[in-house]
């Protein structure tokens, strides 16, 4: 249930400076200065939200968690990291123990099934293919197998690679050790290569799609 | 050449986009000779087509509900609370006197030490005012209050009196807070409202009010209040709770006081003499894909009004039983989705409606109705659409036997 939105590297450009008088504002509870906050860096949350856990109707709900965990603590930030750095750390968290719950709602909705039919590899060749729809259905696909690695590795994966943060980055946002990332995304990747060798339809529509993808670029 | 070990490290930085040049030809150049890493790159490249993928986002209208739940009610806002007031007198009087009653009560509970927390069932009839907490929620009750807190059920039955519930969304518990009465209930993710038989009052965030038989009657949001219909004189009312009560006569849904204007649906209404049923249910889709069930539910009742040949009306149909998933009503989904199995058998629809129910129940902890469902799926649909993941889920709620 999401919108593609333009990539969240814009909110760096409005980056909230630790004594901004709207941080004071927010602590204080004031809706226009929550408002901006939440304009301001919704992008950022919804992005890395949206990310880690994938496509589920809690989408919405993980959002309004995170700025409420983030609000509830404004107080706490004293400016030692940045704040879209902070809000990335409370969303990592949220995701994480929502992952953690085992109860990720994964329904397959109706805008992924095509005239009465589940977008296939076959169907890719064809010219009247809907390719967002195919990629919806590709992306639900990946996130089923992710939720068979452990949370905390499959989100150190999706950080350093789907995220492409610095190993450095995703250990502070994951409050772990640096050793400990690098070790919970190797063998994140290991078992993701297990899961995805042992899915022949995933992999059949991931190349027919890179290839659509290459056709397309050419 | 480099080795397969040097190359399938460099090609995490391939698919980050962090490779050098020079890399990258080390890579490409090993690639040429490997098929075991040409495979490893075909299975990486699923991560890197991820990455590829716009950042995920919420829909126009999400974003508007999420941003009233968090600056809901500023209480130095008094052109606000000026207005509202003015709307509902009822309300004033009845809210301030509770308002003054639970400041009493927080006094008078001040320094008795903690609140009680509740892990078992209880029937509480009170006599003075009291607070509890149980299913991540605190709820303080008035004088004359009758309920029974469910700890397990994470619901609240009010027989009579008046409670005050302060749901905390950070409890990260599985379900919805539910206070049922005799007539309606009230469903929340994470606010705090007041609560009588005769209608609910939201103070932070929003809380739907269902009928007993979980269809939406309002959703009620920071600063509303609903009141709950008269019983029709004549028909038998619900049982008390929280017995299961008999099913209220079919009422119309009671406007909430504060209607804030809705767009989307004035813009269906405007349009729909024009449209046809594919391009309402088109539209239908479309909302839904935003996570907008309010706005499909528009569109498909009109799509019913303008003459569906069969087809569409089974699709109109499945569409609704999707947004009972999006309104995360799995319950009554599932009820919609068998509807659609049994009503529409033989179309595409049943096919996909018959598989829903099987996943539904899986993700909703019930493993041997959903072991059944599924069965049922494989075989009326040996080879249907979903026969892979059926049986995926199968193999998952055997295992976890």
């Amino acid at each position: 249930m999401t919108n593609m939105a333009p990539p969240a590297k814009t909110a760096a450009e409005r980056e909230w400076a630790p004594d901004d008088p709207a941080l004071e504002a927010c602590r204080a509870g004031q809706p226009e200065a929550i408002e901006r906050l939440f304009r301001a860096y919704a992008p950022v949350v919804q992005g890395v939200i949206g990310r880690l856990v994938g496509p589920t109707p809690d989408f919405e709900d993980l959002v309004q968690t995170t700025f409420l965990e983030a609000l509830g603590n404004i107080s706490r930030f004293r400016g030692e990291a940045k704040l879209s750095t902070w809000l990335c750390q409370i969303a990592v968290h949220v995701a994480h123990h929502h992952l953690r719950s085992g109860r990720v709602r994964r329904h397959v909705p109706l805008e992924l099934v095509v005239d009465g039919g589940v977008v296939s590899p076959s169907l890719l060749e064809t010219s009247n293919v809907d390719h967002a729809i195919d990629g919806r259905r590709l992306a639900l696909r990946l996130h089923q197998l992710l939720d068979r690695i452990s949370p905390k590795k499959r989100i150190a994966l999706l950080l350093y690679v789907v995220e492409g943060r610095p190993i450095e980055e995703v250990a502070a946002l994951m409050k772990a050790t640096q050793t400990a990332t690098r070790s919970r995304t190797f063998f994140a990747r290991r078992e993701l290569r297990k899961l995805i060798a042992s899915d022949p339809e995933l992999r059949e529509l991931a190349s027919a799609l890179l290839e659509t993808a290459v056709e397309g670029r050419a | 050449m480099s080795s397969c070990r040097v190359t399938r490290a460099r090609l995490l930085d391939l698919v980050r986009g962090t490779a050098s040049d020079a890399s990258l030809l080390e890579v490409e150049s090993h690639l040429e000779d490997c098929e075991a890493c040409r495979l490893e790159r075909s299975r990486l490249g699923l991560l890197g087509w991820l990455k590829e993928q716009p950042a995920p986002a919420l829909s126009a209208s999400a974003n508007r509900r999420v941003l009233a739940r968090l600056v809901e009610a500023p209480p130095g806002d008094s052109s606000r609370r000026g207005r509202a007031a003015s709307r509902r007198r009822p309300w004033l009087l009845a809210g301030a006197t509770f308002a003054l009653s639970m400041v009493a009560l927080i006094f008078s509970l001040r320094g008795r030490g903690p609140v009680e927390t509740l892990t078992e069932s209880r029937q509480i009839d009170a006599a003075a005012p009291g607070v509890v907490a149980f299913g991540g929620a605190r709820v303080l009750y008035s004088p004359g209050t009758k309920m029974l807190a469910e700890p397990a059920r994470r619901r609240l039955g009010l027989s009579r009196g008046e409670v005050d519930v302060d749901v905390d969304p950070r409890a990260g518990l599985p379900g919805h807070f539910r206070v049922v009465t005799d007539s309606f209930v009230v469903e929340v993710v994470g606010t705090r409202f007041i609560v009588t038989p005769g209608g609910v009052r939201t103070l932070r965030g929003l809380v739907r009010v269902l009928d007993l038989t979980d269809r939406e009657l309002a959703v009620v949001e920071a600063g509303e209040s609903w009141s709950a219909p008269r019983p029709v004189e004549g028909v038998t009312t619900a049982a008390p709770v929280p017995a299961p009560a008999p099913v209220l006569p079919p009422i119309a849904p009671p406007p909430v006081e504060r209607t804030i204007p809705a767009p989307a649906r004035a813009r269906a209404a405007a349009s729909v003499r024009r449209d046809r049923v594919g391009e309402l249910l088109a539209r239908g889709r479309s909302a839904m894909s935003d996570g907008d069930a309010d706005e499909a539910r528009v569109w498909i009742s009109r799509a019913r009004t303008a003459g569906p040949t069969e087809d569409e009306a089974a699709a109109l149909d499945l569409l609704e039983a999707d947004a009972w998933l999006v309104t995360k009503q799995p319950d009554t989904a599932i009820a919609a989705y068998r509807r659609v199995a049994s009503r529409w058998s033989g179309t595409a629809q049943a096919e996909t409606a018959t598989f829903a129910v099987g996943q539904l129940l899986v993700e909703g902890g019930s493993p041997a109705a959903a072991e059944t469902a599924l069965d049922e799926y494989l075989a009326r649909y040996p080879h249907g659409r979903f026969v892979r993941e059926a049986r995926e889920q199968l193999a998952l709620v055997q295992a976890s036997k």
